[in-house]
């Protein structure tokens, strides 16, 4: 009888969806690689239950003057172990290097990433600045010109596939318009740009650069692109132009412009 | 309660009764709830956004052609020029749905409202197809309700507005549907819808996404059902030697459908269609092909699908999965349910295509990749888990519930099972409460749930089933609705607009009004050209263009490329595109265009000219005389030239080796001119040129096959129509 129970119990167990549930775990359980999913879980799990990201987002935001670097750097380096070259950690990797004013170590951990992830528009502007602050001129101008060819849409699709910066994105908050930051951004990149033509003395590119941003009606600070159009066409001989460039500034009144600040030169993440 | 239940019950006696009143109240209400909370996307508020966009543009061309009476085989607005066919395979051009868009399209709708007509059209195909798929697995127009609802308001849907998934999943879904009632009825408009459904999955995006779900179904069911194949077989020879013309028809019907594909597969060897993004930059065998490095970012684990699933909702953005949770709660109660053929079906379908959405995690992908033609070609292995096992799995999760609930007869079984789907709930409830950014939909979800089962399970005479047909819908469509206009948040504001005459060739983009002297005037260029000579990589475009767009000086190509025509004098033939990419951009930067250069291959169908050494080459503009426009369309470019001397031609459009020259009727060569462009000599004298990518013959046939694949549609709705006709009559 009670064998006669214990073989229906059994019975019972084999003819339910839950036994087939079993053998689909045991399946995955022997079937699923190790080293890809379960690393870029671990990861996903490693972001999730990361009790400090709120620090290191003020951090970067410049709204907390210290973290516990360490920590974070441990962090981004499991990160990097389970998956190289990812493109958050990367960056990260790179900002605290920067911190440390190691800004050649900086700069290649950042072209690395623009090699492997050329759609990453933070990366190549980051890398545009960074060249342009440690005289890279080569850099500067594959950077930045690189970071002007990516549509914004596509900037922040790339964005996204990179486990560790969803995670620093989560953190931005609703209301950041991240498409107004890239645009603002690739506005600075066309001034530095424009700068380091105008500095190479190569005035050609600079006045076209900064005639072309100044078709632009959004464009927030016309004041730098007529300074760059106006001087490039002086340079070149062009002085009806530069005139006409004098002309149309005065008109609208802008305020001097007085060349590439701090402001200009700020290591970003979003 | 005693005088609304009567109602209620007739109510739904009607709607088992009548296929209109099923169709109403159970599919388009529903859909209609959907579509609100997708308004502002239809209402042009949000638009669509990436992969979306461009097939919005791409499908916007061939309806714009369509119309006019061309069947566009080349797309001259699209990195400088490239074949159309690479498009045509994309969105699928045998599917009839795109005559009718042409025709709403000639009555004056604007090509937006158009194509959000289409999506909504298609989109509703689609979840009544699966509806239908439903209704013959569960025989119970409740569970199949369910299954379509909680279908319906997945986060599946988001996908018609950020890529193209839609144009899989349809004919798909219409393939399963027409194959499970083949194998019932043995129709002819069975037969012929599977094979409309098999040629349009065929012919639309990557072969092989269809193929393989496809074929892995016929796997799993000759194993679980091998019993039944020699039956089946023999009906199917049966059907087969009755129906023979219609047989015949339809596989020649298929064969047809398949020419462009295959010559698609063939030239994709060549180098005149690349993916730098498919290939990691290295040219493959094929252009289509994915590189092994490049699948990790398609794998459905890539783009944190389910990040946001249990987490922070209310920033839920594209491409995220989502899911009423009911459908968790069905998961745990189902194991109780009792396991049978069909169960497992389901199982191993969704599992092993899972398998293969996953990509490099699991043995089972790199295998295909290796071994099975046709994998190495799909890079967003996501779209797997999206067009089949999500909807597989539903069906798989309700069939099991509709299972449990039809064995449960004692009321202590009904309550075991009402209390383990209680606990479950109540645990997962504590779940989702310990997470931050839940919706309320979710918790409502959870709790009403259970009131739901109850219901269900002591409804024994189904006095309450309209009831509880209401309470579903409310919960299931309330979350999706609140999910869905979290999401909205992230479309993009304002709406598409297909600029269909710019997008046509017209000889106003052809000669400008600029003359050499001036600085390059960037409003005075083709806009189109103009965006493009700002990228240096393209999605797709050729190889050599690829190539020559990875110089970084963008001015020196801008100024080369603002002219279609370039007049030169003198041609040079080189040995090595690397070498020449560089000495070319120097060339440019200079202004010092005085020569056409050849590669190599090209040099022995290189006529000799008398050469003049050391001419600038001359743009063609508005005032150069002696060449004149006469015709432009996507396939064929018709012109007069007078020159003086003998002038070697350079067309800033793409090479490619399906362009034809006539001087005058009689043939010439096409050469690859200045790496990635189209150059030809023409002698001096009065003559008439005609470069044509397409005749007329090509076209017609292309024309031949749409209307081939319009007939099987009008077709299937005959066959439906005169065989309810005979039922009516009892001859059936």
């Amino acid at each position: 009888m009670m064998i006669q129970k214990i073989k229906n119990i059994f019975l019972w167990f084999f003819s339910r969806l839950g036994f087939f549930y079993i053998v689909v775990f045991l399946f995955l359980f022997f079937m699923v690689d190790g080293n890809n999913l379960k690393n870029r879980i671990k990861v996903g799990k490693l972001n999730y239950y990361y009790p400090k990201f709120e620090e290191f987002h003020e951090y970067i935001q410049g709204q907390r003057p210290s973290i516990d670097v360490e920590s974070f750097r441990q962090y981004f380096n499991i990160a990097l172990e389970y998956v190289p070259y990812e493109p958050g950690a990367m960056m990260a990797m790179a900002h605290f290097a920067l911190r440390e004013e190691n800004i050649q170590q900086a700069i290649q951990y950042l072209s690395k990433t623009m090699e492997l992830y050329p759609g990453l528009f933070w990366n190549a502007y980051n890398l545009g600045i960074l060249a342009y602050r440690a005289n890279a001129g080569d850099f500067v101008e594959k950077a930045l010109t690189a970071s002007l060819m990516i549509p914004p849409q596509m900037a922040i699709y790339h964005m996204r596939l990179s486990i560790v910066y969803r995670q620093i994105l989560s953190k931005v908050g609703e209301t950041y318009d991240m498409l107004r930051a890239i645009s603002l951004a690739k506005e600075n990149a066309k001034i530095l740009l424009a700068d380091y033509y105008f500095k190479q003395k190569n005035f050609q590119k600079a006045f076209l650069l900064a005639t072309e941003a100044l078709k632009d009606p959004h464009l927030m600070n016309k004041s730098a692109m007529f300074f760059y159009a106006y001087q490039s066409a002086s340079s070149l001989g062009q002085e009806q132009t530069a005139e006409q460039l004098k002309q149309q500034q005065e008109l609208l009144k802008l305020p001097k412009y007085t060349g590439i600040t701090a402001e200009n030169l700020v290591f970003r993440f979003f | 309660m005693k005088y609304l239940l009567p109602v209620l019950n007739k109510f739904w006696d009607d709607i088992q009764s009548s296929s209109l009143k099923e169709f109403l109240y159970l599919i388009c209400i529903p859909f209609f709830i959907w579509f609100l909370s997708f308004a502002p996307v239809f209402l042009g508020q949000k638009s669509l956004y990436l992969d979306a966009n461009a097939y919005f543009h791409q499908i916007s061309y061939f309806i714009d052609h369509l119309k006019q009476g061309i069947y566009p085989l080349w797309f001259p607005n699209s990195e400088f020029g490239m074949t159309y066919e690479f498009f045509l395979r994309r969105i699928g051009d045998g599917n009839p749905v795109y005559l009718l868009l042409a025709f709403f399209s000639f009555l004056g709708m604007s090509y937006t409202a158009v194509y959000a007509l289409f999506l909504l059209g298609y989109f509703f195909l689609g979840v009544y197809g699966f509806y239908l798929i439903a209704d013959q697995l569960f025989r119970d127009k409740f569970f199949s309700f369910l299954a379509y609802i909680i279908f319906l308001f997945s986060s599946f849907s988001a996908h018609l507005f950020s890529n193209y998934i839609i144009l899989i999943f349809v004919p798909l879904i219409w393939f399963f549907y027409f194959f499970l009632r083949f194998i019932k009825d043995f129709r002819s408009w069975q037969c012929l819808g599977i094979f409309l459904s098999v040629a349009i999955g065929l012919t639309t995006y990557v072969p092989i996404i269809f193929a393989l779900i496809v074929g892995w179904f016929f796997v799993c069911f000759s194993l679980l059902y091998a019993d039944r194949v020699a039956s089946f077989f023999k009906a199917l020879c049966d059907f087969i030697k009755k129906n023979k013309m219609l047989f015949t028809g339809c596989i020649v019907f298929l064969m047809m459908a398949l020419i462009p594909v295959a010559q698609f597969y063939i030239e994709s060897k060549s180098k005149e269609i690349f993916l730098p993004t498919r290939s990691s930059g290295v040219m493959l065998d094929r252009s289509v092909q994915v590189a092994d490095t490049a699948v990790n970012a398609g794998d459905v684990f890539a783009h944190g699908h389910f990040e946001k699933l249990f987490f922070n909702q209310k920033g839920m953005t594209r491409w995220e999965f989502f899911i009423s949770y009911l459908v968790f709660l069905l998961f745990f109660v189902a194991m109780l349910a009792p396991l049978n053929r069909v169960l497992i079906l389901l199982g191993l379908l969704s599992l092993g295509i899972m398998s293969v959405a996953g990509g490099h995690i699991t043995p089972i992908y790199q295998w295909l990749y290796q071994h099975v033609f046709g994998v190495k070609f799909v890079r967003q292995l996501f779209y797997f888990f999206w067009v089949f096992v999500l909807p597989v799995s539903i069906l798989f999760l309700v069939y099991a519930f509709q299972r449990l609930l039809s064995e449960q007869k004692s009321i202590l079984r009904k309550r075991i099972v009402l209390g383990v789907y209680g606990a479950s709930s109540f645990i997962f409830l504590m779940f989702i409460l310990t997470r931050t950014g839940i919706l309320w939909g979710g918790v409502l979800a959870s709790l009403m749930s259970v009131i739901w089962v109850g219901f269900l399970l002591f409804d024994e005479q189904k006095k309450y089933r309209v009831i509880s047909l209401l309470l579903v819908l409310f919960f299931v469509a309330f979350q999706g609705f609140e999910l869905n206009r979290a999401m909205l948040k992230d479309f993009p504001n304002g709406s598409l607009s297909y600029r269909g005459a710019d997008y046509r060739v017209t000889d106003k983009y052809f000669v400008r009004h600029v003359s050499l002297e001036e600085t390059p005037s960037l409003t005075k260029i083709d806009p189109f050209l103009l965006q493009l000579s700002g990228k240096t990589h393209a999605h797709v475009a050729s190889f050599w263009l690829t190539a020559l767009r990875k110089n970084p000086d963008i001015q020196a190509f801008k100024w080369f490329i603002q002219y279609r025509f370039w007049l030169y004098d003198d041609v040079q033939v080189y040995d090595n595109d690397e070498e020449m990419i560089e000495k070319i951009t120097s060339y440019w930067q200079n202004k010092k265009n005085i020569t056409a250069f050849i590669p190599r291959e090209m040099a022995n169908s290189l006529e000799k000219r008398s050469l003049r050494k050391n001419v600038l080459a001359v743009p063609v503009t508005i005032e150069t005389k002696e060449f004149k426009i006469e015709k432009v369309t996507p396939n064929k470019v018709i012109f007069h030239t007078s020159f003086l001397e003998d002038k070697f031609v350079l067309m800033t459009d793409t090479y490619s080796q399906g362009w034809k020259l006539w001087i005058d009727g009689k043939r010439s060569s096409v050469l690859r001119a200045n790496i990635a462009f189209k150059g030809f000599w023409i002698p001096k004298g009065e003559h008439r040129i005609v470069l044509e990518y397409a005749s007329m013959a090509q076209e017609l046939w292309r024309f031949f096959v749409l209307g081939v694949f319009a007939l099987i549609t009008v077709m299937i709705f005959v066959f439906l129509w005169y065989e309810r006709r005979l039922v009516k009559r009892g001859q059936g």
